[in-house]
């Protein structure tokens, strides 16, 4: 039987990849002397018009800009569900990963003493779609608080165990990170093994190890390169679940210096990868992570012909554009050379 | 048919660069300018434009070029002025005074302007091009840097890039022009050498938007076809096309080159028509050896009469179907549903019109009536419902549902348009002990202030859109820094109100006002009221008034769907008409000799060329400006005008 909803929806996120920002966008952009420029260009000239409707100009603020250039993510994401047949691993994935960022920055904030500020850093956009109440997470002033806030979610067992000792020491956020993470990411796989067949199954799931082999290759660069950590250390901040990297090179590269890392990732990176000085080569390992991601994403973009594959990929080129457009508003609040600016852009 | 793809330009830079910019863009000779104020972005500048300081200079030259019988023209003029400009001008009306006195001297005199005649018209070359520039400042907004934005067509943009390449210190920017709503593209119109004349008629209607289709090619096949129709004559044909030619040629008449085009149409239809130079029987050899017993189309014979009128009906209900069809694929190229599917030249109005054609001409023909219910329910009265109520239903399809949120919060549900007199703002904001702002915060900020109940501000919502609520909030002046410290992270969009504006409550609600709703402040007594439910914001002058006028509207819009389809018979009308003339001059012929004869029927037809192509020209333009451009073309466009140097 002939997957209509499947071919609408390639046929749908194809249209849309073409109103994407190409490199004359971006090289507007990067000319604009202040954020209300920049939001003037989006809101004219970009398919980001609707989202900015009502935006001023001469108003702007960057934090509201950036948080409509998110949202507009998510919008396009949820429309775009309607016509997926099975939304279960869209909404695992993208939303798991906003969810987790959410509690980790709760968490970050309880462990500073300011839950306060969470509550300005909170995206109300996501409450109608979270799994837990981001308004009573808002609220919680202790860990206990927060856990009975993730109770009804699948988070709670998970976050559970990074309950801090009742002597006042805070909660260990990486090593919450990294179990949060890997959750996601078997469950995500667990639904593409269970849900899909054939080369669909085999694209989803090579999507997916990528992530987590540049996660991993990310953590082992960055805890390597800067903070010197021992190899147990490092061992403890990678997702356990298996990647493409097979264990056997995992190991070998946490013998191995920083650097062997990450050639690792540039050698993931279709094509020419960005080329940095030899000084600051590892400043900008998470710039080369994002090229390599991106160059995967498009292939399987572009080639697929099923729908879970195109859409899985476009939300993750969405993702790419939403990071490009936030360091450019950030780049020019705070006067950034374009030239710099434009380094940290994955085009 | 095609609108040339533009290119819009923007141009920023170091003010010691905008004058080199604005001499570039002169002469690239295909930059058109803006004003960069329209842009919100770039509206906090000033405009650049100062007295003209060339201004003075270039009357003394011209003046001077006057007296000295100079005829004033470009000359090549090397580089322009480097250094200061006044030194410049100082020597430039040294060398205009020196000029002035040496003539006067007669011995020195011709020698003299024999040579000077060169550096003074390079000169005027060299200050016009200045002054000219300098006046494009009033197109461009300084502040710290310059703003200068245009548009210039796309096959341009390479040249253009490269011209001002080298003027140090600014970024140029090019994209396709289009996206920006707040600007309108200018339109060149770009057709081949066959169809470009009739370009003459499509601007003299009006020029097409950017998003609009370029007509020329759809004029000039329906121009050349109605007028050849009307004016079928072989002889006389060719030499409206001979004459056209040579008035073009010779005069550069722009008209010429569409007489060229329709005398050859005619020519043809003469062949049809059997008639060369009013003489009905010449081309009856040429019928019989191609194994016709006769000519195709016998004017003047009375049973040809009523075939010919019906095929101009004819023609007219197929030119106006087509017309339909454009305005659609205008409408679906513009988003417009209102346009494309509701109006009278959209689908309901396609359905409608050709269901009753078709229904027309299958009892006529056939004999056979279609006038069913289901076609009656589904071809007649469902399109002419839809135009009846086009507008409210458009408005309709684009109503923004403003959610739940206001409907379960009490101030924003009362605040969902500015009510004039809710508030007292100047007791507000005059207050020696509290601290009030206006602004705007998201809508998504405010769902958060529920996390400051405790905290020590009141807000009031005045206005609320989808994603912000312009409101005021205020607070003790103990409090001040904390709660301002609050609506910062909140992102509240803070807007100042003048002092100018807190003289009284009436000029602070104006102002507020303006702010809102981008109104110009009210006029005293002048009716304010904003749509407050779903029935006002879809009647906006009242139901009422609403059936009334449209009811009106739909006579007009019926009748005229039955005068343009009538107003086709025109063209058989003429068709005859023109056989007519002939045949009247013929029999005057008869009255003389020979020789009067041949003088008769020789000053006959040029007396039938003239008035009847006249005729017949302004009635084909009559069909093609209101029987056709009327239901598609809105010609709301403006020209493509570069600026350039006018030596």
């Amino acid at each position: 039987m002939l997957d209509y909803s499947g071919n609408a929806a390639i046929a749908k996120v194809r249209a849309l990849y073409g109103k994407r920002l190409k490199a004359e966008d971006y090289n507007a952009l990067l000319q604009k002397k202040n954020v209300g420029e920049v939001a003037g260009y989006l809101k004219n000239d970009t398919y980001y018009a609707p989202a900015l409707e009502e935006v001023k100009e001469e108003l702007i603020h960057r934090e509201q800009l950036e948080y409509l250039v998110r949202r507009f993510g998510l919008d396009t994401y949820v429309r775009l569900l309607k016509y997926s047949r099975n939304d279960n691993l869209f909404f695992r994935l993208h939303l798991m990963e906003r969810e987790i960022a959410q509690i980790l920055l709760a968490i970050r904030y309880l462990n500073a003493g300011s839950m306060e500020r969470y509550v300005i850093s909170m995206p109300e956009y996501l409450t109608d779609h979270t799994s837990f109440n981001l308004y009573a997470l808002a609220k919680a002033t202790t860990f206990d608080e927060l856990l009975n806030v993730l109770e009804p979610s699948e988070y709670y067992r998970i976050v559970g165990p990074f309950r801090p000792p009742d002597d006042g020491k805070t909660a260990d956020i990486t090593g919450c990170e990294t179990a949060l993470l890997g959750y996601s990411y078997q469950k995500s796989l667990e639904i593409v093994q269970k849900d899909y067949r054939g080369k669909t199954r085999r694209d989803l799931t090579e999507l997916l190890h990528t992530r987590i082999d540049l996660h991993n290759l990310s953590v082992i660069v960055r805890l390597k390169h800067f903070f010197n950590a021992d190899i147990p250390v490092i061992r403890e901040r990678l997702i356990k679940v298996r990647g493409k990297i097979p264990p056997r090179e995992y190991g070998a590269l946490l013998q191995s210096g920083a650097s062997a890392s990450l050639e690792r990732i540039r050698g993931m990176v279709r094509g020419e990868p960005p080329r940095f000085s030899e000084a600051d080569k590892f400043n900008w390992v998470g710039v080369l992570s994002t090229t390599a991601k991106q160059g995967l994403t498009l292939r399987k973009f572009r080639s697929s012909q099923q729908a879970p594959v195109t859409l899985l990929s476009y939300i993750s080129l969405l993702e790419i554009e939403a990071g490009n457009i936030v360091n450019i508003i950030e780049g020019t609040r705070y006067s950034v050379p374009a030239e710099e600016i434009r380094k940290l852009l994955v085009i | 048919m095609a609108i040339e793809k533009m290119t819009f330009i923007d141009i920023n830079g170091r003010v010691d660069s905008l004058n080199g910019t604005l001499i570039r863009c002169l002469q690239s000779g295909v930059f058109q300018p803006e004003d960069a104020s329209k842009l919100s972005e770039y509206s906090i500048g000033k405009q650049a434009l100062l007295r003209n300081p060339y201004s003075a200079l270039l009357q003394r030259i011209t003046e001077t070029a006057a007296q000295l019988n100079f005829p004033l023209g470009y000359r090549e003029f090397g580089g322009l002025p480097t250094g200061n400009r006044k030194a410049f001008i100082k020597e430039s009306d040294s060398f205009v005074s020196e000029m002035l006195e040496r003539r006067a001297a007669p011995e020195e005199a011709e020698d003299f302007l024999q040579s000077a005649r060169d550096p003074f018209l390079q000169l005027y070359s060299k200050v016009k091009l200045l002054h000219d520039a300098h006046n494009l400042r009033r197109y461009v907004t300084v502040k710290e840097t310059f703003h200068l934005v245009g548009f210039i067509p796309t096959r341009d943009k390479e040249a253009f890039l490269k011209l001002v390449g080298d003027i140090p210190d600014i970024v140029v920017s090019a994209r396709p022009a289009g996206g920006d709503p707040r600007l309108e593209v200018p339109v060149r119109l770009r057709n081949n050498a066959f169809t470009r004349p009739f370009e003459m008629f499509v601007n003299m209607y009006g020029s097409p938007a950017y998003n609009d289709i370029d007509p020329t090619s759809f004029v000039c096949c329906t121009y050349c076809l109605l007028f050849g129709m009307m004016f079928g004559d072989v002889g006389q044909g060719l030499v409206v096309s001979l004459l056209g030619f040579l008035l073009w040629k010779l005069r550069r008449v722009q008209l010429g080159q569409i007489m060229a085009r329709v005398g050859v149409v005619g020519a043809f239809f003469g062949v049809l028509y059997g008639s060369v130079f009013g003489f009905e029987d010449a081309l009856d050899p040429l019928y019989h050896a191609l194994g016709f017993a006769e000519k195709p189309v016998s004017v003047m014979d009375s049973a040809t009469t009523t075939g010919l009128l019906l095929t101009t009906v004819a023609m007219g209900v197929v030119l106006i179907l087509t017309v339909m069809l454009l305005n659609i694929c205008i409408g679906v190229k513009q988003r417009s549903l209102e346009r494309s599917l509701f109006s009278q030249n959209g689908v309901a109005g396609l359905v409608f019109y050709a269901s009753v054609i078709v229904a027309v001409v299958s009892m006529l023909l056939f004999g056979k009536s279609l006038f069913s219910a289901p076609f009656v329910l589904l071809c007649l009265v469902l399109p002419l419902v839809a135009i009846f109520f086009r507008e409210p239903l458009h408005r309709l399809l684009y109503l923004r549902s403003k959610g739940a949120r206001i409907s379960s919060d009490e101030d924003l549900k009362s605040s969902f348009t500015f009510k004039e007199g809710g508030l007292n703002i100047l007791d507000v904001f005059s207050s020696h002990y509290v601290t009030s702002r206006f602004g705007r915060i998201p809508t998504d900020s405010y769902n958060k202030l529920v996390f400051y109940e405790d905290e020590p501000f009141v807000l009031h919502p005045i206005k609320t859109d989808q994603d912000y609520i312009w409101c005021l909030y205020a607070a003790a002046k103990v409090h001040e820094d904390k709660m301002d410290a609050i609506f910062r992270d909140l992102r509240f969009e803070r807007v100042y109100i003048p002092d100018e504006f807190l003289s009284s409550n009436e000029a602070a609600q104006g102002f507020i006002r303006k702010c809102v709703e981008g109104e110009p402040l009210p006029v005293a007594g002048a009716r304010q009221s904003k749509p407050t439910t779903m029935l006002q914001y879809i009647f906006p002058d009242g139901v009422g008034s609403f059936f009334i006028e449209s009811f009106f509207e739909m006579f007009e819009v019926l009748l005229s769907f039955i005068t343009n389809t009538v107003s086709f018979l025109r063209i058989g009308g003429f068709v005859m008409v023109h056989a007519g003339l002939m045949s009247v001059v013929f029999s005057i012929s008869g009255m003389f000799g020979p020789v009067g004869a041949v003088v008769t029927i020789a000053v006959g037809n040029l007396f039938v060329m003239g008035m009847e192509g006249l005729l017949v020209g302004i009635q084909a333009l009559r069909l093609e400006f209101y029987e056709m451009f009327g239901r598609f073309f809105d010609g709301a466009g403006t020209r493509f005008e570069p600026v350039r140097v006018n030596y």
